[in-house]
C-alpha cells in the first residue's frame, strides 16, 4: 500500500501518541506534518513528554517507518486518515476527530449507519438481556452496532449484533493489536474474522491506559447516529459517552430500569434530562427514521413469549405478573419443582426467561433468533 | 526374674504391636524404661509405681529394667502403662500369669490404679488381630470402640487390680458381647433432617444429586439462606457407612483423639467444618508427627468449607490432590504417613463481600470490582473439581412460614441408594464407582444423550458460552440425574435440570 508523505508523517506522530488536539494545533501553526518532521530533525522537541520524544526519535527515519508500515500490513491493520474516502463521515464532523484511525477487520462497516450501545461493566441479568436484544434488533434492521468491547453491556451488545449476523464495531482504548479486556478475546477474534471491525486511534501496541478510555468514548459516539445507554451509574464511562454524544449533537436513548437499582441510576437521570426512553430496538429505529418498510410493520413493543406446552404456558402466565422464585412458582402453577426446573432451563436456553441472582426467574425479551 | 507382655503403639493412624519386657535384677535400686520411649512414656514410671502400690501389690526394691520392642520405633502416648505394670508384677511371679503371650494389654494408669481410656484403641486391636492375638484387656472407656469386631475376646477392665485378677484367673472379666454392625446402624437418630429445610428447591435438588453421584457442591447465597443447614443434612442422605468404611473412619478419628469418650464405632458419616483460618497442615495433615488433617478426618464423609473465599489460598489449592486421589501423603521429619481422604467437598460462600448481593431484604453495598476480586479468590482449577455450583434462593419470611411440609431425609436417601446401585452395576468393570469420578473417556462411554437432549445442550453451550470442561461437568451431573430418574440414556429432562444446577460460571465467573 502506498501512503502519501503527509500520511506517513501523521502515522509517525500517531506512533508517539501525540493527541489529536495537539496535532491539530501544530498543523494550524506550521501548515503540514512534513514541516513537523523537518523541525524535529533540527532538534525541536515536539512533545513535553520525554517518552513521546524518544518514540518520535526512534521512528524518525524512512527505514523505521517502512518497517512499521510493513508490520501493520502483516497484521492486517488498515490506517484511515481524515482526508480518506474510507474515513467514517460522521466521525469526521466532530470537534477533534482522530487524525489516524487504525482498523482491523472489515473497515467498510464504519461507513454504515450506526448506533452505539453502551453501559456498565457490571450489568444485571436484565441489563445484559436488554443490551443483547437491542443490539440484535438494530442489526436485523441493517444498523451497525458500535461499542467499546468492555466487560458487561459493551460485550453483550457485540454478542447481540453477532447473533443477528449483523455488523459491529469495537472501539478500543488500547492499540488494535492489544485485545483488552482479555476476557473478551473471543469477541475480538470473532469481530475481526468477519463480524465487523475493531478500531482504535492509539498505535498498534498501545497499552490500555486508564486515561485512554474516557477519550476513546468520543469516538464511540462520534461514529454513531445515536447512543443507547443501557445500565450504569451516574458517574460512569457510559455517562461520559452520553455527554460526548450531546456535544456532538447525537441522539441519546436510555433504557429504563427498576427504581432503586444501582444500574438504573444513570439512564433515569438522563431520561429526566431529556434523553429518549427506549424499550426496544424498534423504538430507536423508529425515532431515527431508520426502520425499513419490513420493520415498520413490526415496530411495536416486543410481545411476551407464548410457550410451547402447558407447563411453559403456566410458567409464562405466572411470570407475566412479576418475577418470582422457585417456591412461589411451584405454589402458583401447582407443578412439581423437578419439572419446573427442567422446563425453566429449556426456556432460558430458548431465550424466553432469564434467571437473576437469588434464583429469581423473569420473562426475557427475545434476544436471539427462534427457529 | 523376667516377664514379657504385649501392648500396642500408634504410628500415624496405624497400630503396631509392642513387646514389653521387664527384668528384675540385683543392683542399684531404680526403674528404667528403654526402647525409644517418648517423654510421656518415661513420665509413666511414677504413675506405674503409685498405681501398683495403691492397688495393694508389692513394689520390688531392686533394679528394674523395662524394654519396649521394636526398639527403633518411637513409642508415643500412654497406651503401654497397663502392660508395663503387669510385666513388672509378672516378673516377680511368672507362674501366676499363664496367658500373657496371647493377650493384648492397653490402657493408661492413674495414681489410684484406675484404667483410663486411650487414643487409637481400634487401630491397635486390629493390628493385634492380624498377628493372631485373640484376647484383649482394655479400659472400660474404650470398650464400645471394639464392640463390633466379631471373633476377638474383649475384656474391659476398670482398674489395674481387676486386670490382674483377670490375668491370674482368680476373677476373670467376662467377655464383652460382640454385636453385629447392622444392629448399631439401626439405632441412630438423625440430627439434621431435610424436612426442616424450608424452600430452597434448587439447592435441595443439588444436594440430592451430590449425594447420589458423589459430586462436589458449591452453594452461593446470602447469609442465613440455609447453606450450612443443607450441608449438615448431607451425611444423612448419603448411603449408610459400610462396615469397612466404619472401621476406617473410626480408626482415623480414634487415633487423632477426635472420638468422644465412651463412643463406639462411628456409624454416621463424618461431617467436618473447619473454620476458615485453618492452617495448611491442619487441613491436609502434618505437625511434627504427621497427624491426619481435616480432609482425612472427613474420609468417607463430608468436608464443609463455609465462606470459601476466606480460606487461605494455599490451603485450598492443597486440597486439589487429596480430593482427586482419595489419599494424601504426609511427610515430616519424625514421620511419614499416607492417610485416606475420600470425602465429598461441600462449600458455601456469600455472593459478595458484604453478603447481600441478590438479597430481597438488604441492599448490597459492594462495588462491582470488589465482587469480582472476592470471587476471583477461588481458583479455576479448584472450581473444576466442583461439579455443581448453585445459587441459593432469596427467600422472604412469608415464604418460609407458608411453605408446605418437605420431604424427609430418609425418602431422599432411598432414591440416593437406588441411584448408587445403578452406578455400581454400570461401573463394575471400571476403576471408579460413581459419576463424579468419570474420566473424559468415561463420559463419552456412559453419558450418551437422546437427540433432543443433545440439541438442547448444544444450544445452551452457544447461548451461555459454556466451556468444554463445564460441558463435561453438565453431562456428569445429568448422568446422575438420569440415575435418580431411572433413565438409561440422558433424556431432555435430565440435561435441562443439569443446566439449571450448573455452574454459575455464566453469571459470576465469566
Amino acid at each position: 500500500m502506498g501512503y502519501t508523505e503527509e500520511q506517513r508523517r501523521l502515522l509517525w506522530l500517531s506512533a508517539a501518541e501525540i493527541t489529536a488536539d495537539k496535532v491539530r494545533r501544530l498543523l494550524a501553526e506550521r501548515g503540514s506534518a512534513q514541516t513537523l518532521w523537518e523541525d524535529f530533525a533540527h532538534g525541536e522537541a515536539l512533545s513535553g513528554n520525554a517518552e513521546a520524544n524518544r518514540i518520535l526519535n526512534r521512528y524518525h527515519s524512512e527505514i523505521a517507518m517502512d518497517a512499521l508500515l510493513e508490520r501493520m500490513e502483516k497484521l492486517g491493520v488498515t490506517p484511515l486518515f481524515t482526508d480518506d474516502g474510507a474515513y467514517p463521515p460522521l466521525l469526521g464532523c466532530i470537534d477533534d476527530p482522530p487524525y489516524v484511525l487504525y482498523g482491523m477487520g472489515d473497515v467498510t462497516a464504519l461507513s454504515r449507519p450506526s448506533v452505539a450501545v453502551v453501559g456498565t461493566r457490571y450489568p444485571s441479568a436484565y441489563g445484559r438481556n436488554m443490551a443483547r436484544s437491542i443490539a440484535y434488533g438494530l442489526c436485523e434492521a441493517g444498523v451497525c452496532v458500535v461499542s467499546g468491547m468492555a466487560r458487561g453491556i459493551d460485550g453483550n451488545a457485540h454478542e447481540g449484533a453477532m447473533d443477528a449476523k449483523g455488523q459491529t464495531v469495537a472501539v478500543l482504548g488500547s492499540g488494535v493489536n492489544v485485545p483488552y479486556p482479555l476476557d473478551n478475546i473471543g469477541l475480538y477474534r470473532k469481530i475481526i474474522a468477519g463480524a465487523g471491525a475493531v478500531i482504535s486511534e492509539y498505535p498498534l501496541d498501545a497499552a490500555p491506559q486508564t486515561y485512554h478510555f474516557p477519550h476513546r468514548n468520543r469516538v464511540i459516539s462520534g461514529l454513531s447516529h445515536a447512543v443507547v445507554f443501557v445500565e450504569g451509574r451516574v458517574k460512569s464511562g457510559g455517562m461520559i459517552t452520553v455527554s460526548t454524544a450531546l456535544q456532538q449533537g447525537r441522539d441519546v436513548f436510555a433504557v429504563p430500569g427498576c427504581v432503586g437499582q444501582a444500574g438504573a441510576e444513570g439512564p433515569h437521570t438522563i431520561i429526566r434530562e431529556g434523553a429518549i426512553l427506549a424499550t426496544s430496538a424498534a423504538d430507536i429505529l423508529e425515532d431515527l427514521g431508520l426502520s425499513s418498510a419490513k420493520n415498520t410493520a413490526e415496530s411495536q413493543p416486543p410481545q411476551p413469549p407464548e410457550g410451547d406446552n402447558p407447563t411453559q404456558k403456566a410458567i409464562l402466565k405466572a411470570l407475566l405478573r412479576e418475577p418470582m422464585g422457585m417456591d412461589a412458582l411451584c405454589a402458583q402453577t401447582g407443578i412439581a419443582a423437578d419439572a419446573l426446573m427442567a422446563e425453566l432451563s429449556v426456556m432460558e436456553i430458548m431465550g424466553q426467561t432469564r434467571r437473576d441472582s437469588g434464583n429469581i426467574f423473569a420473562l426475557a425479551i427475545r434476544a436471539t433468533r427462534t427457529e | 526374674m523376667l516377664a514379657r507382655t504385649l501392648s500396642g503403639g500408634l504410628e500415624g493412624i496405624k497400630g503396631f504391636l509392642v513387646d514389653v519386657e521387664a527384668c528384675i535384677s540385683n543392683g542399684m535400686i531404680g526403674f528404667d524404661i528403654v526402647g525409644l520411649p517418648s517423654i510421656a512414656v518415661k513420665e509413666s514410671r511414677d504413675r506405674i509405681r503409685a498405681a501398683i502400690t495403691n492397688s495393694g501389690y508389692p513394689w520390688p526394691m531392686k533394679k528394674l529394667t523395662v524394654n519396649l520392642a521394636p526398639a527403633d520405633v518411637r513409642k508415643e502416648g500412654t497406651s503401654l502403662e497397663l502392660a508395663i505394670a503387669v510385666a513388672l508384677l509378672a516378673a516377680q511371679k511368672p507362674d501366676l500369669y499363664p496367658t500373657l503371650n496371647r493377650t493384648l494389654l492397653l490402657g493408661e494408669l492413674t495414681l489410684h490404679g484406675e484404667l483410663m481410656p486411650i487414643r487409637g484403641v481400634l487401630s491397635m486391636v486390629l493390628a493385634a488381630r492380624e498377628s493372631g492375638i485373640r484376647e484383649v484387656v482394655l479400659p472400660e472407656g474404650n470398650a464400645r470402640e471394639a464392640q463390633c469386631l466379631g471373633d476377638i475376646g474383649i475384656h474391659p477392665a476398670g482398674t489395674l487390680q481387676q486386670a490382674i485378677e483377670h490375668l491370674t484367673g482368680r476373677q476373670p472379666i467376662p467377655q464383652q458381647e460382640q454385636i453385629p454392625y447392622e444392629r448399631l446402624l439401626e439405632e441412630q437418630p438423625l440430627e439434621h433432617d431435610l424436612k426442616y429445610v424450608k424452600g430452597q428447591k434448587i439447592a435441595r435438588k443439588a444436594l440430592e444429586v451430590a449425594a447420589a453421584g458423589g459430586h462436589n457442591l458449591l452453594m452461593v447465597g446470602v447469609p442465613g439462606s440455609g447453606k450450612t443447614m443443607l450441608a449438615r443434612c448431607l451425611p444423612g442422605i448419603l448411603p449408610p457407612l459400610s462396615y469397612e468404611e466404619a472401621l476406617e473412619t473410626t480408626c482415623i478419628h480414634s487415633a487423632s483423639g477426635e472420638l468422644a469418650r465412651e463412643a463406639g464405632l462411628m456409624t454416621q458419616r463424618p461431617y467436618r467444618s473447619p473454620h476458615h483460618n485453618v492452617s495448611l497442615p491442619a487441613m491436609i495433615g502434618g505437625g511434627t508427627k504427621a497427624k491426619p488433617g481435616e480432609v482425612s478426618l472427613a474420609h468417607n464423609g463430608v468436608l464443609f468449607l463455609d465462606e470459601l473465599p476466606e480460606y487461605q489460598r494455599q490451603t485450598l489449592e492443597a486440597l486439589r490432590q487429596p480430593l482427586e486421589d482419595g489419599y494424601v501423603n504426609v511427610t515430616r521429619v519424625n514421620g511419614q504417613a499416607r492417610y485416606q481422604s475420600r470425602c465429598m467437598l461441600v462449600a458455601g460462600m456469600n455472593p459478595c463481600p458484604c453478603g447481600n448481593h441478590g438479597s430481597k431484604i438488604k441492599p448490597c453495598r459492594c462495588k462491582p470490582f470488589e465482587i469480582q476480586r472476592y470471587l476471583a479468590r477461588i481458583s479455576g482449577p479448584l472450581l473444576d473439581r466442583i461439579d455443581m455450583q448453585v445459587e441459593m434462593d432469596a427467600v422472604s419470611i412469608d415464604e418460609i412460614e407458608n411453605s408446605e411440609p418437605q420431604e424427609d431425609s430418609h425418602t431422599v436417601q432411598q432414591r440416593v441408594l437406588a441411584a448408587r446401585m445403578r452406578q455400581l452395576e454400570r461401573y463394575r468393570e471400571e476403576n471408579y464407582f460413581c459419576n463424579a469420578n468419570l474420566p473424559q473417556e468415561g463420559i463419552e462411554k456412559y453419558c450418551s444423550m437422546s437427540p433432543e437432549a443433545s440439541a438442547l445442550l448444544k444450544r445452551a453451550v452457544e447461548q451461555f458460552h459454556i466451556s468444554m470442561r463445564a460441558y463435561g461437568r453438565i453431562r456428569k451431573v445429568a448422568r446422575t440425574l438420569a440415575d435418580l430418574a431411572q433413565h438409561g440414556d440422558l433424556e431432555l429432562q435430565d440435561v435441562a435440570q443439569a443446566i439449571q444446577l450448573r455452574n454459575l460460571d455464566g453469571q459470576y465467573w465469566r
